[in-house]
């Protein structure tokens, strides 16, 4: 069961869809990831009652790079220090990033413009008075009036993201060409072993005409079900 | 799609045979008999070949042999397979002080333990053991490797025992496969991301060298911070790629980046790839079979051949000019930990052979060196101090090569550099250093036809082709600042006239930097700068002086229609400045050169009229 289908424009002067071989340093995607879109569509409209589908990207921007260098810090804030904190346990230690970091690489995309098709599906945790209408009506007001839960943001939180409603047509139609194997989604929660562990998934995208069509996500599913079990 | 295309060239050129096996440049081969005796180190290294006419001083190269795949190693002890470094295989160091360091012998234990896991009843193997053991066999062997003039901490080591060498000894190589497909057992399989099927991924990356990493090599993927994982994945796992792939678009990098490189089957392959400044190398290749990539690898030595063939009708215009399969540009910094990717490009062969065309074309100053295209090389040191390359900003580099190849118009930040350089170099003519240059010249053209403009900086039509492009002095342009340029040229010639050669100080070294910012600041000291220049010239040659006035009059008349200098030059100014400046001095050098040419020929002609009376009158004589 789902939804009809939204179209959103998605527009921004810098975007960074980091591919995960090149995450260090990061490089960036040539057009926005499936994932990265859902994101932005989250930031409208989320509820545990409903999951997101991108069923086509359009590029209405010709793809330009910018390479830029900033300092980043190389550890990671501890999750369990952060929660005992949280519970009035031990104070987290000070940290002061000039002492931990280093100059890294960024290849980003500059003034992207997307036009994305996408469509949302009900979940098992829709509630009794959950319905598909009451949750498009929703989404359209809210991105009607501009409404978000957090800033939606193109890959990275600090190259924030404008979005409105698009009228599906400007599709740059001379872009046709393969992108390569593309990050689709993250199955969260994969059993791996005795762990949970989650797993990136791929799909080889392929821009003809300035639009990528997005294979669903069952169809990302591995093909050896024996490797996991979700 | 870089790593994608990357193993497709592994595949297309047949780079990988055997994923648990490798081609190495091995310097050192220690020979011992079959009793495990020392006989003889013997270098394998030999002066490289270089190509004819070349004036390169040939570098030492050691001989390439297959080896087992060497793992790779960051920090701490881990031991390759039968061939390795002196510190592992033969427990020396370099350095005599550190002979007893813990490390050192920690190292070698390491590697004789690894041998000691493969099968026994090797007798090679055995006869290695003996001489590792025997310490006056080890002992000679160091004396024999500082006879020939020691060894370097990186150099490999193999051995050869009565003859067959350790590494091609069919039941260790057999050990040596099994033993790399049970590393990869026990994990579970992933989606790797170059190939889409899942399989176990790699653990660690392969390294191949490059500029600014160290010597040992660095990976292109690696993951060795808690920063950069993410949802809970460890390691390589936040990228997963295959073995296979792995191995294979790795390979490919080595191939397109070592000086010599040698496939399984013995086919001896260039490299593909330039260097762009102190840490920063441009690697490229294509789909097909195309001739581009290697001769890219020329652009900084022999850019003539590369234009040449472009411009050939049969192999250029037949070929590379519609030739659509693709062309992948990888531009790799090395740094400590790993290779860092600055731009990746795709295109056609066809698009970057035109985009050559074009540049080609717009670097083309005129004079007498004309045929010969600056190389990519000689454009980046003039940005430069010294023309030192270590000091050229990466970023510049990556630009020239991307408006090269891709024909992505040059940045204002770029053009800044240029003119900025311009403006602080101290001119010394004796050392052949000038302000504005051939080289510089050609960058402030190129900056002005990447961005749609022509060489001197005046809009061209969306439709006008590379031939329609005037290069050179442009008599037709009345902009301020190209007028203002040329006059400078013409200033500076009749201090010439006036006052010879050899000055200490010239009208370019005092007014040069500031006519090209604030012109309105010199513009009166230049012209009474020029009035006892030319009344002093007029006294001694006339003839030129007046000549030279000429021109100056009529650009002055130019220079007064556009009306009063505004308070300064933009960047864009300051070129077109510097580009009038050298367009008119290259105009009175090929005056000067076309002036003693119709001399030579005149003087020519008159010896042969000479000649031929002389003979007609021997003839009526006899």
């Amino acid at each position: 069961m789902h939804s009809n289908d939204f179209l959103v424009r998605i527009q921004g002067t810098l975007a960074c869809f980091t591919r995960p071989e090149f995450s260090t340093e990061r490089v960036s995607y040539d057009l926005i990831t499936p994932s990265a879109a859902r994101g932005v569509l989250e930031a409208i409209l989320w509820k545990p009652a409903i999951r997101w589908e991108i069923r086509r990207i359009a590029l209405l921007n010709p793809v330009r790079y910018a390479r830029f260098r900033r300092n980043e810090v190389n550890t990671r804030l501890s999750t369990q220090n952060a929660l005992a904190e949280a519970r009035g346990g031990k104070l987290m230690p000070d940290f002061y990033a000039d002492e931990d970091r280093a100059q890294r690489n960024t290849v980003a995309l500059r003034d992207v413009d997307y036009g994305i098709v996408a469509r949302f599906h009900m979940t098992a945790r829709a509630g009794e008075g959950d319905n598909l209408r009451k949750f498009e009506e929703m989404f359209e007001r809210r991105l009607q009036k501009g409404q978000q839960h957090y800033q939606p943001y193109l890959g990275c939180r600090e190259f924030p993201a404008f979005v409105e409603p698009w009228h599906g047509t400007g599709a740059l139609e001379q872009e046709s060409r393969m992108l390569g194997w593309m990050l689709h989604d993250i199955a969260f929660g994969t059993i791996r072993g005795k762990e949970v562990a989650n797993q990136p998934r791929f799909f080889p995208a392929e821009l003809r005409r300035g639009v990528v069509d997005v294979p669903a996500w069952e169809d990302a599913m591995p093909a050896n079900p024996e490797a996991l079990r979700v | 799609m870089i790593l994608q295309s990357l193993r497709e060239l592994a595949e297309r050129e047949k780079l990988v045979d055997d994923p648990a096996f490798e081609s190495k440049a091995v310097r050192w081969q220690i020979a011992l008999d079959a009793d495990g005796r020392f006989l003889n180190a013997y270098d394998t290294s030999a002066p490289e070949q270089l190509p004819e006419g070349s004036r390169k001083k040939p570098k030492m190269q050691a001989k390439l042999m297959r080896i087992p795949r060497r793992l790779g190693r960051s920090s701490g002890v881990k031991p390759d397979f039968l061939v390795d470094n002196a510190k592992y295989a033969l427990g020396f160091a370099v350095d005599p002080a550190e002979a007893e360091d813990p490390r050192l012998l920690q190292c070698h234990a390491a590697f004789v333990e690894l041998l000691r896991s493969a099968p026994q009843d090797v007798p090679e193997l055995q006869a290695v053991f003996t001489f590792l053991a025997n310490a006056t066999s080890r002992e000679a062997c160091a004396k024999n490797l500082a006879e020939k003039g020691g060894f370097a901490s990186n150099d490999l080591f193999c051995f050869e025992v009565a003859g067959e060498m350790l590494a091609d000894i069919e039941e260790l190589q057999t050990w040596w496969r099994t033993q790399r497909e049970e590393a990869d057992e026990g994990s579970l399989p992933m989606q790797c991301l170059v190939c889409g099927e899942f399989r176990v991924s790699a653990r660690l990356h392969n390294s191949f060298q490059i500029r600014g990493a160290s010597t040992s090599g660095v990976p292109l993927v690696s993951f060795n911070a808690g920063a950069f994982e993410k949802y809970g994945l460890s390691g390589n796992d936040n990228a997963p790629v295959c073995t296979g792939c792995m191995t294979a678009y790795t390979e490919a990098l080595r191939r397109l980046t070592r000086a010599q490189y040698e496939t399984p089957s013995g086919r001896k392959l260039r490299p593909l790839s330039t260097v762009l400044n102190g840490d920063t190398t441009a690697v490229y290749w294509a789909e097909g079979q195309s001739e581009l990539p290697a001769l890219l690898s020329a652009m900084n030595t022999d850019p003539k051949s590369i234009r040449e063939l472009l411009d050939s009708p049969r192999k250029g215009s037949e070929f590379l000019l519609k030739d659509t399969s693709g062309f992948y540009c990888l531009i790799l910094t090395g740094a400590q930990g790993r290779a860092s990717v600055r731009r990746l490009h795709v295109d056609t062969v066809a698009a970057v052979s035109r985009n050559l065309l074009l540049y080609f074309r717009a670097i083309q100053t005129g004079g007498s060196s004309e045929h010969v295209p600056m190389p990519l090389s000689a454009l980046l040191r003039s940005l430069v101090f010294k023309g030192e390359l270590e000091r050229l900003p990466s970023d510049l580099g990556v630009e020239l090569w991307m408006t090269a190849l891709f024909g992505l118009p040059l940045s204002p930040a770029f053009l800044a550099a240029v003119v900025t350089r311009i403006r602080v170099e101290q001119q010394d003519l004796q050392q052949g250093i000038w302000k504005v240059g051939r080289q510089r010249a050609a960058l402030l053209q190129l900056y002005f036809i990447s961005n749609r403009f022509d060489c001197t900086g005046n809009r061209r039509g969306e439709n006008d082709s590379i031939e329609d492009l005037r290069m050179g002095l442009n008599h037709d342009i009345d902009d301020r600042a190209y007028v203002f340029g040329r006059i400078f040229a013409t200033a500076e010639r009749m201090q010439l006239l006036a006052q010879s050669q050899g000055l200490n100080r010239t009208l370019v070294d005092r007014f040069f930097a500031m006519a090209s910012v604030r012109p309105q600041t010199v513009y009166a000291q230049l012209l009474s700068q020029y009035q006892y220049h030319y009344r002093k010239a007029m006294r001694d040659i006339p003839g030129v002086a007046k000549k030279a006035n000429d021109l100056w009059l009529e650009l002055q008349s130019k220079l007064d229609a556009r009306g009063a200098f505004g308070k300064s030059f933009d960047f864009a100014d300051q070129a077109r400045f510097g580009l009038g400046y050298y367009h008119q001095k290259q105009d009175f050098v090929d005056q000067a050169m076309a002036a003693k040419a119709a001399r030579e020929a005149l003087a020519l002609h008159d010896a042969e009229a000479i000649t031929s009376t002389t003979d007609s009158n021997e003839e009526t004589t006899a």
